[in-house]
């Protein structure tokens, strides 16, 4: 089974982020492997340990995705692509799709894993529509894999209220909840092997395509905003009783809320 | 000239910070109160290789560079120093003797156990009337066939008391002085091994710490470690590569305690405003942080250049001092930035004092580094 | 006239609330309206789909039990076609995450996901949505012709005096797509009360500690007749189910009430209720960033706290 999977290097959503006039202030931001992305990658790695699959990632990025990279080599996966292009900026899932379609047709995967969404975006499109640009069927929000054999999977995804268990066909698409397991740390021996492994650099006409394809983009982000703050109400400390009695007494005067 | 960490460094430093934030910073005040290791913290940090880092894979090291073993040590130390102390004797004073002056057999025999954790290291040289003044050593060994046999006993042995692999110091012959060292490496579950005492400390006390008796303790002889008469050099040349992971502990001990300051000042409000405020307390948060900053240079230059194969006596005794300095000056300040609470244990700062004392005294006084030092200025 | 196709959201044989909003909002906006509704028997819910559409397109089939992404997404694209629709509409839900995308492909659509704001000038739309765990609001330009997106929860009311005009469409069954199919579904004991649609929401965090805890805890969401939600370390855990998680990775919600008891307020949490409209939480710890956001916060420990609020609570509405 030869699995890829996708990483993508984002901003640190732990650490404060602000916006000024329409854009984020790059200056203090950190970046770090999307989280959901460091779940697909552990359960690639899964794969790779109990089934013998090859692995390799892709992450579409500039210059200082290679961390993230490493990192993901530091976890086992075992090769990667870094397409960088100046022509990939502020555009669509769809573009990252598209993407992504010419290095699944290049190569000769099975399966691939993608993170169920990409905490800088949120948007939770690029994985399904791939499988969609490839005419693939796509399980997302996948919460447990198991290989039955070298073309079948039987997946759990998370739905309303209750969980599916699909029967998957391969080759597909599948993304991942984080809920799925927990990423291992890289081990020290796993960071001294990561630096041995390659990183193939590729650019959009490598793969075929050309900055007319990424201006395509359906969607464009005219200006970030920053939410509206809510801002700290009323805080009561003090004896249990007490303050239990004025919340409540507030919630149904001041609040209205009862 | 490039002061910024590689990949790689960045890549160690978060996967040791991950592992702090989750297993061991948690525990920090138990295993300090109990004087314990949990001995899960010590099988996690043993497979993630932090007790191999910069050995070579062959012996079931991480082949990483020594800057990262300090990496290691520092961000543990942040959280808590007993389990950084346990990593950097066994690294400096229980792996890297044996690296340094073993055989390749003995490499191949002995590192690869300790390296994955299963022997936890340690260095047995001190004893009560042989500090600094190692000379004076008490412990003697003799010649018994294919033994040596040896007799005495030893004091303050960090990591003591997990019986794991030491590298145990005794004279032949007292008349000879240093001359009449020799090394070897032991394995503290031999027969005749016993353990005398768990040291009671001010700080560490996380760190297990024992004093030993030597009863007619029979050491093959292709455990000897260099040649006979070789003991004095190795324990100077050890604790002068040991110098660096102090540095590494106590420059970790000062930024954990620096950290808390920094929160706390934010958070804790006095007179309607938060301490951050307040002239007093910057000028203590600026001046923690210099401290830090020069120690954290030196620390990292001294580890730099031993990777670059450099001569670094000077550097790691100037950085062992510094940072040791720093630490217990910034967790002092730590304390009073806290006020009352820096004194209570739940806020940590107290151990943090406690903890960074004993970094201007192990491996080498301050006053030794100042020798050290002094004559290298003066040459 | 821009043409608004609103997929409903049906669970348990009924059409959820998010509906009414979906579709008043549309309304709002002058958009001609239709409703598509999709799954097993759901041509029984023909009345309540007509109110303020024009149109509801149903594919009803014993077969849609279980519904796949694929099969929605073909019987919503057959809708969408007839109706000539510029906009498909969702409530953020699971299976609206794993069909619009694919929806928005085949119609050669923009997809946008989690929208709390939607403007359209003449042929412009414009989109806003959270996104970085709702640290930033992005303002999306949409430069297609036609675009499918999810309605974050909470973002859109629903008003009264729709009118309504039945004009059934029948579609036909979409195939199966047999390289993934639903084998087994397996049912969660979530709470009584649907956390989407709950109009008060109480949330149990780490604090909460055990299974004595939770029940405690249901109690008040039950004494509310609220949702049960939880943070991320409560389904760890194990104590509480999946489908209860709030936050960026499990539900967004956005009640008049949510409750935080014993949540210390972690920002992937926070981005999934802090557009509820008034937020209490109790919690030990006096620093916890909970507080931050909280227009009542109340420090102390909720074993103790709880049982005195469900207490007060009792007597203020008596």
């Amino acid at each position: 089974m030869n699995i890829l999977v996708t990483v993508k290097n984002v901003v640190d959503v732990e650490l404060n982020i602000q916006v000024k006039n329409g854009a984020i202030v790059q200056d203090g931001l950190q970046y770090v492997m999307n989280a959901w992305d460091e779940n697909a990658v552990e359960a690639t790695v899964v794969l790779k340990e109990d089934q013998g699959a090859s692995t390799e990632l892709v992450c579409i990025g500039d210059g200082t995705a290679t961390v993230a990279i490493r990192k993901a080599f530091a976890m086992g996966i075992e090769g990667g692509l870094l397409i960088e292009d100046e022509a990939i900026k502020n555009v669509d899932s769809a573009s990252y799709a598209k993407i992504l379609q010419k290095v699944y047709e290049q190569g000769d995967y099975d399966l691939v894993i993608t993170g169920k969404q990409s905490q800088d975006t949120d948007s939770g499109q690029t994985g399904i529509l791939l499988a969609e640009f490839l005419g693939l069927p796509c399980v997302s929000n996948v919460v447990t894999i198991e290989a039955i054999d070298d073309k079948n999977l039987k997946v759990t995804r998370q739905a309303d209220g209750n969980k599916e268990v699909i029967a998957l066909q391969l080759p597909a698409v599948i993304t991942v909840n984080d809920s799925i397991n927990e990423p291992r740390l890289p081990a020290l021996r796993g960071i001294m092997q990561a630096k041995k492994k390659k990183i193939k650099n590729l650019d959009l006409s490598d793969l075929g395509l050309s900055a007319d394809d990424m201006a395509a983009s359906k969607t464009k982000v005219l200006e970030y905003q920053a939410p509206q703050s809510r801002g700290a109400g009323q805080k009561f400390e003090g004896d249990a009783a007490e303050i239990t009695s004025q919340v409540v007494n507030l919630l149904a005067t001041e609040a209205k809320v009862f | 000239m490039d002061f910024d960490l590689t990949e790689e460094h960045r890549l160690v430093r978060d996967s040791v910070r991950q592992c702090v934030e989750a297993e061991i910073k948690p525990k920090a005040i138990e295993t300090d109160r109990n004087h314990m290791i949990d001995p899960k913290i010590v099988q996690t940090i043993s497979e993630l290789g932090f007790l191999g880092s910069y050995f070579p894979d062959k012996y079931s090291g991480a082949e990483l560079d020594f800057l990262s073993y300090i990496i290691v040590v520092e961000e543990i130390s942040k959280a808590c120093a007993s389990t950084g102390v346990l990593v950097s004797a066994h690294t400096s004073l229980g792996c890297a003797p044996i690296y340094m002056f073993g055989t390749e057999e003995q490499k191949m025999k002995f590192l690869p156990p300790m390296l994955k954790g299963e022997k936890i290291g340690s260095f047995l040289l001190t004893e009560a009337e042989a500090g600094s003044d190692v000379a004076n050593m008490m412990t003697t060994y003799r010649e018994d066939g294919d033994y040596y046999v040896l007799d005495g006993s030893k004091i303050f042995i960090t990591n003591g008391g997990y019986r794991g692999t030491g590298i145990v110091f005794a004279s032949k012959d007292r008349s000879l002085k240093h001359k009449g060292l020799s090394a070897f490496i032991l394995d503290l579950e031999t027969e005749g091994v016993v353990i005398t005492g768990n040291e009671e400390k001010l700080g560490i006390r996380g760190s297990y710490t024992t004093a030993f008796g030597l009863d007619e303790v029979r050491i093959p002889k292709e455990n000897l470690l260099g040649e006979e008469g070789d003991g004095f050099k190795i324990a100077m040349e050890t604790l002068n590569g040991g110098r660096i992971g102090i540095a590494g502990q106590a420059l970790g001990i000062a930024e954990g305690a620096f950290e808390r300051s920094v929160a706390y000042a934010k958070e804790r409000k006095q007179f309607g405003k938060p301490l951050a405020a307040l002239q007093a307390i910057q000028f203590k948060l600026a001046d923690m942080a210099m401290k830090i900053e020069a120690a954290k240079l030196i620390t990292y230059k001294a580890a730099w250049m031993k990777d670059q194969g450099q001569a670094n006596s000077l550097q790691s005794a100037m950085a062992k001092t510094m940072a040791s300095e720093a630490a217990t000056w910034v967790t002092k300040e730590a304390i009073q930035v806290h006020g009352g609470y820096g004194y209570i244990t739940e806020f940590e700062v107290e151990r943090m004092f406690r903890d960074a004392k004993i970094t201007e005294i192990y491996e080498g006084t301050n006053e030794v580094q100042r020798v050290v030092i002094s004559k290298m200025v003066l040459q | 006239m821009a043409k608004v196709l609103v997929v409903a959201d049906i669970k348990g044989g009924a059409l959820k609330g998010s509906f009414a909003e979906l579709v008043s909002t549309a309304n709002d906006l002058g958009a001609e309206v239709a409703a598509v509704a999709v799954g097993a028997g759901v041509k029984a819910l023909a009345a309540d789909l007509a109110t303020g559409t024009k149109t509801q397109y149903v594919a009803d089939d014993a077969s849609l039990e279980k519904l796949t992404a694929a099969a929605l997404t073909a019987a919503v694209v057959d809708a969408a076609t007839q109706f000539g629709a510029d906009q498909v509409w969702f409530a953020s839900t699971e299976a609206a995450k794993a069909a619009a995308p694919r929806i928005a492909a085949k119609l050669d659509a923009a997809c946008v996901t989690d929208i709390t704001d939607v403007q359209v000038d003449g042929s412009q739309v414009v989109i806003l949505r959270p996104a970085v765990a709702g640290k930033v609001v992005e303002k999306v330009e949409v430069k297609a012709d036609k675009v499918v997106a999810i309605v974050r929860a909470g973002a859109f009311d629903a008003k009264e005096g729709l009118v309504a005009s039945e004009n059934l469409v029948e579609l036909s069954t979409p195939e199966a797509d047999l390289r993934a199919t639903i084998q087994e579904i397996l049912t969660e004991a979530g709470g009584a009360v649907d956390l989407a649609d709950a109009k008060i929401v109480v949330s149990c965090g780490r604090g909460a500690k055990n299974e004595e805890g939770v029940a405690l805890l249901k109690g008040l969401a039950e004494d509310l007749n609220a949702g049960f939600g939880a943070s991320r370390a409560m389904v760890d855990s194990g104590f509480m189910p999946h489908d209860s998680q709030v936050g960026q990775t499990g539900k967004v919600v956005a009640p008049s009430l949510y409750i935080a008891c014993g949540i210390s307020g972690a920002i992937q949490h926070l981005a999934g209720m802090n557009g509820s409209k008034v937020i209490v939480a109790i919690n030990k710890d006096a620093d916890a960033p909970i507080f931050d956001i909280a227009d009542y916060g109340i420090v102390g420990d909720l074993f103790e706290i709880v049982p005195i609020m469900r207490e007060e609570i009792k007597k203020v509405r008596s």
